[in-house]
């Protein structure tokens, strides 16, 4: 890992310490020897008030990669994650976190939980990820509702 | 004449003998380094020693010229030594070993030199040379060519820009949508057949946990988990065909991955409303025939071709399967591997309509391959070499008044500033102040007696370093930089009891210490490096910790936030000396062999550095060409 991607994974650690939004946390994880892991954290990302989402906290892994932060980490919610931007694996298709797109090396961890979490209630039908939700959303929205909400109560917080 | 007339003259008496008594490292007995042991040992220098921890491949020997047939297999170091011993006339000490083992290459090793020759092939040991040479200001002449173009700079720590003060190109990686979703050019199925189907088929690690029955879903919808456990499990159905190792069941393959697959896609129209719609196969296509034909590899085959030949390549990977313990790793000399990544990646083309490529140019494609070229190694080990004399203070008449006199080279075709002129040589820079290596960390060396890594804590270690350098040990971060792991901080303290080998923390290791406190304007204490080296005393006592004496100074603590403007300094830095490294796929230009050096341009000519990556006739940083879901 360059010295620059463990430098800035250090910053993001303390800023996210002095300065995080309510409701979300995020930490590295541990690794098998007991030490932390500044390339790969868990944080959870609450649902918005007001929106169907509201009653989940949505675990995410976020793995950043040796290049970071010329190249965005790679974000993810559980497998099998009910939503038109995410892949079955998990993966979130989102502009910011693209290195061909919106990705830029200042974006902040805070700035990508953010980002998530409007993602959530507001999803891009045109870059649909996953076949069932993208399709329920278009074109059955009380079944897209439904099984959001179901969804939420499962990560409830 | 004597054979060292010719220097005399160049330096003179006195700087000769200073040449004689000088004792340089030379990194890498590869394309560049075969060029340079030949180039210090006719300038006569006094000691060199060579490492390399690579053995001579036959694809060596067209331009790796002390290495002949018979050496193949045989270490590069050793045998170069030997190859030259006809015309040697300096002191030799080979190494077989990798430059970063801090266990046969300890710090204290590094500064015995007076100067250090890079001659390497990949990013992350030139990194870490360029680390040591700041550690001990050790002057470093870093050199990398690629194809026809190269570039070489004389690094003198803490002086002029060291390796890391410019931004380096990685691989290019692709959106996880175009590769699983969306291809619009060859390399997009390159890639999905290369790091996506054939890992998923012979490299993946068999999943024993995915038929759990108490997995969390993330639904609780029966119809939904049924789908996501199809989706996930249907891999795992094609990985259980090839380990069925039942070749009849080929053609299911074939209908999940090039019709199934692809229908399932054409469902999700919003995909489909800007691009052309793929054409899956037609299930008539798929037949049978796993007769092993040869077919050119250097043409263009017809589907049917490919279609044919992507079974029976399968049915023989599977058989291998059997004998080579259930993994395959994709190599590009390995003809299987190479044609099951050919024809699945040109029948996905064929469905995407998209140009397909022959085998051969997939081979360079998937390969990462650069094509490594004699003249040009000999040109860029020729400048490192001579200017070297200059560093040296050995070149009377082109003496230097400070280090920024010293000039760096690199070819101009590979940026675009002059068609006319084949090398630029500017003046080297002065070091980038956010350089995270060289310019945003104080160094030093951390001497601890051998004996007492198993009983000194990490407590321990932090109130040592809390005293001699004025930090609060409550917002003391340790982080350990070899192993990428956060030892200890305001958050985390489990580890502080722990001994020094329990976490191990051992002699090599490099450790980042940051305070991180900061006063109201958001200026903090400077981070400080320290390189772990065991100090050989008999009987070793904490009191016996060495830590180098310094100032550390208040800067101002950069913050992602205060980096939001796009137009901050280290970026903008990083724009002028840009360079990207295009997979230059659509264009068929074979001069560059498919792959072309360009550098953003910029007005700003002096500041112009191209970098290449590599040496030789190999990859770039061969897995890592791309992000896949």
């Amino acid at each position: 890992m360059s010295s620059l991607c463990l430098q800035r994974l250090q910053e993001e650690r303390k800023k996210w310490r002095k300065d995080h939004p309510f409701g979300f946390f995020a930490k590295p994880t541990k690794k098998a020897d007991g030490t932390m892991n500044l390339q790969k954290w868990e944080a959870g990302i609450p649902g918005k008030e007001g929106t169907i989402w509201h009653e989940g906290v949505y675990p995410l892994t976020i793995e950043y990669p040796d290049e970071y932060p010329s190249k965005p980490p790679k974000v993810k919610l559980p497998s099998g994650f009910y939503h038109p931007n995410v892949y079955p694996s998990g993966t979130i298709c989102l502009s910011i976190l693209n290195e061909e797109q919106d990705w830029r090396p200042a974006i902040t961890l805070k700035q990508i939980c953010l980002g998530i979490q409007d993602l959530l209630d507001t999803p891009n039908p045109n870059s649909p990820a996953q076949e069932p939700a993208w399709r329920a959303f278009q074109k059955n929205k009380a079944d897209y509702e439904r099984k959001v909400v179901l969804q939420a109560k499962q990560y409830a917080k | 004449m004597s054979r060292d007339s010719n220097i005399t003259k160049i330096i003179g008496k006195d700087n000769l003998n200073k040449l004689r008594a000088t004792k340089c490292l030379l990194i890498g007995a590869g394309g560049i380094g075969s060029e340079l042991l030949k180039d210090l040992i006719l300038m006569e220098f006094g000691e060199i020693h060579l490492v390399d921890l690579d053995t001579i491949d036959l694809s060596n020997l067209n331009r790796q010229f002390l290495f002949r047939q018979r050496d193949i297999k045989q270490p590069k170091s050793t045998t170069a030594v030997k190859a030259v011993q006809g015309f040697n006339n300096s002191k030799l000490i080979p190494y077989e070993g990798n430059i970063m083992d801090t266990t046969q290459f300890p710090l204290h090793w590094f500064g015995e030199f007076d100067i250090i020759f890079n001659a390497l092939d990949n990013l992350a040991a030139r990194r870490y040379v360029n680390k040591m040479s700041q550690f001990l200001s050790i002057p470093l002449l870093e050199s990398g060519t690629s194809g026809f173009d190269g570039y070489m700079q004389p690094i003198i720590p803490n002086e002029t820009e060291c390796f890391d003060c410019t931004k380096k190109e990685t691989p290019k990686t692709f959106p996880v949508c175009t590769i699983r979703s969306t291809p619009s050019q060859p390399i997009h199925c390159i890639v999905w057949a290369k790091n996506f189907l054939f890992a998923q088929l012979f490299a993946a690690d068999i999943n024993v946990d995915s038929n759990s029955e108490n997995k969390d879903w993330g639904t609780t919808d029966e119809d939904e988990i049924k789908r996501i456990k199809q989706e996930t499990n249907e891999l795992q159905e094609l990985q259980n065909i090839i380990l069925s190792g039942d070749n009849s069941l080929i053609p299911k393959i074939i209908e999940k991955i090039f019709i199934h697959d692809i229908e399932k896609l054409l469902k999700i129209e919003n995909l489909w409303k800007t691009r052309t719609k793929p054409i899956p196969l037609n299930i008539n296509d798929i037949k049978t025939d796993l007769t092993d034909r040869d077919l050119d590899l250097s043409a263009l085959w017809s589907i049917q071709d490919q279609i044919q030949k992507f079974s029976s390549i399968t049915s023989k990977l599977m058989k291998r399967m059997e004998e080579e313990d259930n993994h395959i790793e994709f190599d590009k000399d390995d003809k299987d591997t190479l044609e099951f990544v050919s024809t699945a990646a040109n029948i996905r083309s064929h469905i995407f309509n998209i140009p397909q490529k022959s085998v051969f140019d997939i081979k360079q494609i998937a390969g990462n391959i650069i094509p490594a070229i004699a003249t040009t190694n000999a040109i860029i080990a020729g400048l490192s070499s001579l200017v070297s004399l200059r560093v040296l203070s050995l070149l009377d008449y082109a003496k230097i008044s400070k280090p920024t006199d010293l000039n760096m080279t690199f070819t101009t075709k590979a940026s675009n500033i002059s068609q006319n002129r084949y090398l630029s040589n500017p003046t080297l820079a002065k070091p980038n102040c956010n350089c995270p290596v060289c310019s945003k960390v104080m160094r030093g060396v951390m001497n601890i007696p051998s004996n007492i890594f198993k009983e000194l804590k990490l407590k321990d270690v932090i109130n040592i370093l809390a005293a001699k350098y004025n930090f609060d040990t409550e917002e003391l971060s340790i982080l350990d930089t070899t192993g990428q792991r956060l030892l200890s901080d305001f958050d985390f303290d489990s580890l502080d009891e722990k001994t020094l080998e329990e976490i191990k923390v051992v002699p090599g290791s490099v450790i980042l210490v940051t305070d991180e406190t900061e006063d109201e304007n958001g200026m903090g204490l400077k981070p400080l490096e320290l390189y772990i080296e065991a100090k050989d005393i008999n009987i070793g006592k904490i009191s016996d910790i060495a830590l180098p004496d310094l100032k550390i100074p208040l800067v101002q603590m950069t913050t992602p936030e205060e980096q939001n403007n796009e137009s901050s300094t280290f970026e903008t830095a990083v724009l002028q000396t840009n360079e990207v490294i295009n997979l230059d796929i659509d264009d068929d230009n074979e001069d560059l062999k498919k792959r072309k050096l360009q550098e953003e341009s910029s007005n700003a000519t002096q500041n112009k550095r191209s970098k290449h990556e590599e040496d030789d006739m190999e990859i770039i940083e061969e897995d890592d060409i791309i992000e896949l879901d």
